[in-house]
């Protein structure tokens, strides 16, 4: 019992993190602020970059949805009924495994296409691979045999 | 461990549940990966409402060779003043370009920084492909600014000419030629000699001005400029 608090509290932690650094970087993009960057405008080339918006939608937006659907089915584990738990083990896979990859690829995207890196990028980039080792980590729990 | 309630039997996750989301968060990455392929940004058409083409003297210009205004615009892909006057500019095009009014030619005065010759180097390549590809490449490097980044490295520069459609085994050869470098070198010391000592230097039908006018002192000039021509 301790231990799925653990690991739910931990994606529910890095989830309400991973949010306010997309709300960071969304408010950014739609009032036209630089980014906080140290001295290097690498993280403005990034995130104005082509690659920063698909048909339109900006990334970043997408993950805010993301960290925000995560946050919130997480914190219902254990408010619903226990069969509930399952498929919310599920979602959380899902949209974990959707975000790791797809920060996978953006990652790809800035080391070899841009040739610049955004540091608020990297950071969600981690985030979200922490959360979908713990998602892992649940599944591989749940996939047991009761 | 699934607690187990003493009347509802918790739901077993299956191997094959995870494998049908995981096959579905494949799908949509792959989805997403192909949506989010690189186009022009928006202020960049692959259509122009003006004319573009080449000087006799190889350089590129837009807007009407009978145009009443000739803007003669020495330029530097990473200078921050030049990028501010390309976008000044910009917003004048549907009043002095596309009208007629106005031709701008480019040229390259390589100097700002050490990355400045490459980045006049593959613009130029660009224009080898045609003088519309010159400045849809032109707005795109122009667009996507930065300095002390890698914006202007020769992977960057070579992923514009993706974007732009160009053939890019050409480009690059252009882009890694000895023969280019020395062109725009020969550029940079002849607009010296001729008294060019920084960018944005303009010149309107032989008047000589220096630094990026804001669009509304520059249409000022220009519409005086007609005005005095009436």
């Amino acid at each position: 019992m301790q231990k799925i608090d653990w690991k739910k509290w931990s994606i529910i932690s890095f989830s309400f993190a991973g949010f306010w650094l997309s709300c960071y970087l969304l408010w950014a993009r739609l009032t036209n602020h630089q980014v906080f960057c140290g001295n290097s405008i690498s993280c403005d080339l990034v995130l104005k970059s082509a690659y920063s918006a698909i048909a339109g939608v900006p990334v970043t937006f997408l993950g805010l949805l993301a960290y925000l659907i995560l946050l919130i089915i997480t914190l219902l584990r254990g408010h619903v009924v226990k069969y509930h738990d399952a498929n919310i083990r599920l979602a959380t896979y899902g949209i974990s495994l959707t975000g790791f990859l797809y920060s996978g690829y953006l990652t790809y995207i800035q080391i070899f296409v841009l040739g610049a890196m955004c540091v608020w990028c990297l950071i969600s980039m981690v985030l979200i691979t922490i959360i979908f080792i713990m998602t892992i980590h649940d599944i591989t729990e749940a996939l047991r045999p009761i | 461990m699934i607690i187990m309630e003493s009347q509802t039997m918790p739901r077993v996750i299956s191997i094959k549940q995870v494998l049908i989301i995981t096959v579905l968060s494949v799908l949509i990455v792959t989805v997403l990966v192909i949506l989010n392929r690189p186009r022009l940004t928006l202020n960049v058409s692959s259509e122009f409402n003006y004319e573009t083409g080449v000087t006799a003297n190889g350089e590129p210009y837009k807007g009407s060779p009978d145009a009443q205004i000739t803007m003669v615009l020495y330029s530097d892909f990473v200078c921050v003043h030049c990028g501010d006057f390309t976008d000044a500019i910009k917003e004048l095009s549907e009043e002095f370009i596309e009208s007629g009014k106005l031709r701008i030619i480019f040229r390259n005065y390589a100097h700002y920084s050490d990355e400045s010759p490459l980045a006049a180097q593959a613009a130029e390549c660009a224009l080898d492909q045609g003088a519309d590809k010159f400045w849809q490449y032109h707005d795109l490097i122009i667009e996507n600014r930065g300095i002390g980044t890698r914006a202007y490295s020769k992977a960057q520069l070579s992923a514009y000419a993706v974007q732009i459609g160009l053939d890019t085994v050409r480009f690059n050869k252009g882009l890694n030629s000895e023969a280019r470098a020395k062109k725009i070198q020969d550029d940079y010391d002849k607009a010296k000699k001729d008294g060019i000592t920084g960018t944005p230097t303009w010149f309107l039908n032989g008047t000589k001005y220096k630094g990026a006018y804001t669009e509304t002192r520059l249409r000022g000039i220009l519409n005086n400029l007609l005005k005095n021509r009436q």
